[in-house]
């Protein structure tokens, strides 16, 4: 059963993700997946290490003239939003997308303090050209994250450049006062979306921006309430019209790695195991699963496996468009 | 010793409160290794966990405060570190008062660690000051409280002796460290040069009150140019109320009407005193010397008196025999041992009676009938394993669930089956099974939910590992809802998984 994990973490979301982008991509490569998506919280620091592992496979391969399966690895960010909105995982389809994810999230680090980001959705909004969007049902922001820096300063709009690019001997007065009252109370204040319905209005919004880009990813979670909710999503996703893919919104390769993810739970939360009790997960499954697993875990609704291929697809036909591999070009 | 001339105070300053506190509470213990182990006594200090008290066979190897535990350890590998109990000091403390309540009314405690007395006019008994103290310290040794003195005129001087000088040391030469000023402003004094107390008093107050803020008002004190009083500790009274008869009455119908109005004194007393009862003790005193007693405990403090006669009546319900009137009661009798603070209550306008609390009446109510030990609750615990994820506790203790899911059926059962009830499946089945036999009955699956998988808590077992369970919420053909588990996940951690039955849906 062909199946492409398309929401995986590394290690690089920090204490969210246990295994490293290797680890992830030798894992996707031993399950037989076509296509295999990256995508870190708020960044796109994780693809390094992945490229460069499956590169590595590549020549090893060819060097003991083995066959090497065909593979393709998708990058991106998942985008963490302050503002209520599910989280999504956007994909650049070509440079000019790989441009908007890099202004996007400068745009949130920015604002907020060393290694926070604080994105809203009408950021989204601003800079989704070129980016395939999957839209997650819940946000997994926690307490604490997206909190915007105290002495920040931002543009009062978007036209104005930020303060960093004032050209450098500005005049003092031109310069805007930092202030805990002013911009960084403004972003503060960031207008917390209505929790209820703002799943529905996030994907029509972005369906009719960004049209055949966007699709639902769900992700089963084994509390005893998937198939209801399967249900729920698949209905919402065809009222919409967008597309349901399947997904295990992994964060570590291998079943055995469990241990490894509630230790760094408990080091995030800053507990001991023994006394985490429900912070930590009830169960083991946000691994990388095989196609027959998700099949079976997706039986109600096997288009969503078949769709999972697509945004890979997509991409892929684009760099075919644009004529080669385009991390190969502009970092290699 | 010479009598100092005018001493009105007495200070007593325990040293070692926490080393005295530990031994009160294990005095085998301490006898057995004669406190010479070395015992320290340890607070988290932030991250470090730092020692403030020690024992004296700690002090004595140069365990002192400040220390941190890793340090400590390094130094003495086999050291006893206990965690320091507050609550035990002050108790200490407060018995230490009460006990000081035979030589003088006035007594207070003095921070943490001290106790001051008044003792002027109290002397008569013991003949002079030295005797009284000593026959304190006598008594508090034989109890195992260490202790220091000092008099004084004033409480401030008496409690500079007892820390920092002797019971009748001459005040001038007492350290600067005795008016207890800031750790800076010590050093500011000593580089002046101003090393005593006598040193200071010389010295134009309006200097050093300028420079060093209240210094001047504690010296002034200590030196007893400012007489300030000390506010004496005085237990209340407990609240009780007895009622007598002419004739002794036969009829113990009659001897709880008499209860119910001993019920409206004490709830006077309790209003008063902004307190509410935890338990109230009746006594009826026979004729015959025969003195029968009726006890109820409330889950929170009450002195609505309708409501703990209620509360008598059920207990006297549920005795086995009831009480037995014989020649008559001479009287009826009262205490309530146990109050608690119970802010007065706000009458509505037209007099309604505010919020009741049903869930408190009852679990009152059932704890008078059935007695204290015999009536739990279960409050939830942080685990997602089912079997841990409630205890019993005592229904006055039990935190409060979490409201079920608007719209869904519960996830989880009320019956629970402990151990799970182990049932036959078709073996085959991936998914919830098509019927089970549980005993000797089958039972056909209508339809089904699930799997919710719980996986074992690997840092509980020595292997890491532990089989993980799916549970399935069922529906059989008749309606009856089952909640089954299949243990261990075929294929990958076990070959073939059994399955249980863990609980009934009500």
């Amino acid at each position: 059963m062909s199946f492409a994990e398309l929401v995986a973490a590394t290690n690089f979301s920090f204490l969210h993700g246990a295994s490293h982008g290797e680890d992830m991509v030798v894992r996707a490569i031993e399950l037989g997946y076509p296509g295999f998506g990256i995508a870190d919280r708020n960044t796109v620091a994780g693809v390094v290490r992945a490229w460069k592992a499956l590169k590595e496979g590549r020549e090893k391969a060819k060097a003991q003239e083995l066959a090497f399966p065909d593979f393709k690895l998708v990058t991106g960010a998942r985008l963490i939003f302050a503002d209520g909105t599910p989280d999504i995982i956007a994909y650049p389809e070509d440079r000019r997308g790989w441009a908007q994810l890099c202004q996007l999230l400068s745009r949130g680090n920015l604002r907020a303090n060393k290694g926070d980001c604080v994105l809203g959705f009408d950021d989204l909004l601003a800079f989704q050209h070129g980016l395939l969007l999957i839209v997650l049902p819940e946000s997994s922001r926690r307490d604490g994250e997206g909190i915007a820096g105290r002495t920040t300063i931002l543009p009062p709009s978007d036209e104005a450049p930020p303060s960093s690019l004032l050209a450098f001997p500005c005049p003092p007065k031109d310069r805007p006062e930092p202030s805990a009252t002013g911009e960084a109370a403004t972003v503060l204040a960031l207008p917390r979306r209505k929790s209820r319905g703002v799943l529905v209005e996030t994907l029509a919004t972005l369906r009719r921006v960004a049209k055949n880009r966007v699709w639902l990813g769900a992700a089963p979670r084994f509390d005893g309430r998937d198939r209801l909710r399967l249900a729920r999503w698949s209905k919402m996703a065809a009222d919409v019209g967008v597309p349901l893919i399947a997904t295990n919104d992994a964060l570590f390769a291998r079943r055995e790695d469990r241990p490894l993810q509630d230790v760094l739970t408990c080091i995030r939360l800053g507990v001991t195991v023994a006394a985490a009790g429900k912070a930590l997960a009830a169960n083991g499954e946000r691994h990388l699963k095989s196609g027959e697993e998700m099949a079976a875990l997706f039986a109600d609704h096997p288009q969503a496996i078949s769709d999972a291929l697509a945004p890979d697809l997509v991409v892929v036909a684009a760099r075919e468009r644009s004529g080669g591999n385009l991390i190969r070009e502009e970092f290699a | 010793v010479s009598a100092s001339p005018s001493t009105g105070y007495l200070a007593l300053y325990l040293p070692m409160p926490a080393w005295d506190a530990w031994r009160a509470e294990r005095a085998d213990a301490a006898e057995a290794d004669g406190g010479d182990a070395p015992i320290v006594f340890t607070e988290r200090d932030g991250n470090a966990v730092r020692l403030t008290a020690a024992s004296p066979g700690a002090l004595r190897i140069g365990l002192g405060g400040g220390l941190t535990l890793a340090d400590a350890r390094a130094r003495v590998p086999g050291l006893v570190a206990i965690a320091r109990d507050r609550a035990a000091e002050a108790h200490l403390l407060a018995q230490v008062v009460a006990h000081c309540g035979r030589y003088t009314p006035m007594a207070a405690t003095d921070t943490a660690d001290g106790v001051i007395l008044d003792i002027r006019g109290c002397t008569h008994r013991f003949g002079s000051e030295e005797r009284l103290a000593d026959d304190l310290c006598r008594r508090l040794d034989h109890h195992g409280v260490s202790v220091r003195i000092g008099f004084g005129d004033t409480p401030e001087a008496a409690r500079a002796r007892a820390r920092f000088g002797e019971p009748d040391g001459r005040l001038d030469e007492l350290p600067v460290e005795a008016l207890e000023p800031a750790a800076e402003t010590v050093i500011a004094l000593r580089r002046a040069g101003l090393r005593t107390i006598g040193d200071l008093a010389g010295r134009p107050r309006a200097m050093l009150a300028a420079r060093f803020g209240d210094l001047a008002l504690r010296l002034t004190r200590l030196l007893g140019e400012e007489d300030r009083r000390i506010t004496p500790e005085r237990p209340l009274p407990p609240v009780r109320a007895l009622r007598r008869f002419a004739e002794p009455i036969g009829l113990i119908e009659q001897a709880l009407e008499i209860l119910e109005d001993l019920l409206g004194e004490v709830a006077a007393t309790l209003l008063e005193r902004h307190q509410g009862g935890r338990r109230f003790v009746a006594r009826f005193l026979r004729s015959d010397g025969a003195v029968p007693g009726l006890m109820v405990a409330t889950g929170r403090p009450v002195r609505d008196p309708a409501l703990v006669m209620r509360l008598f009546r059920e207990r006297l319900e549920a005795l086995a025999d009831p009480i037995d009137p014989g020649f008559g009661f001479d009287a009826v009798r009262l205490d309530v041992p146990i109050a608690e603070p119970l802010a007065p209550h706000q009458q509505g306008l037209e007099g309604e009676d505010g919020e009741a609390e049903p869930l408190a009446e009852l679990v009152d109510r059932l704890v008078a009938r059935l007695g204290a030990a015999n009536v739990r609750r279960l409050q939830p615990c942080d685990s997602h394993i089912p079997e841990c994820a409630a205890a019993l506790v005592d229904p006055g203790l039990a935190a409060a669930w979490e409201a079920p899911l608007a719209g869904e059926p519960p996830l989880r059962p009320l019956t629970l089956f402990d151990p799970p009830l182990a049932i036959a499946v078709d073996d085959l089945c991936e998914e919830a099974p098509d019927c089970f036999l549980w005993g000797s009955e089958l039972h056909e699956v209508a339809r089904w939910e699930g799997p919710e998988r719980i996986a074992a808590p690997w840092w509980q077992r020595r292997d890491g590992a532990g089989l993980t369970r799916d549970y399935y919420r069922v529906e059989d053909k008749a309606g009856r809802r089952f909640w089954l588990f299949r243990h261990g996940l075929a294929g990958v951690e076990t070959a073939r998984s059994d399955w249980y039955l863990h609980g009934l849906f009500a």
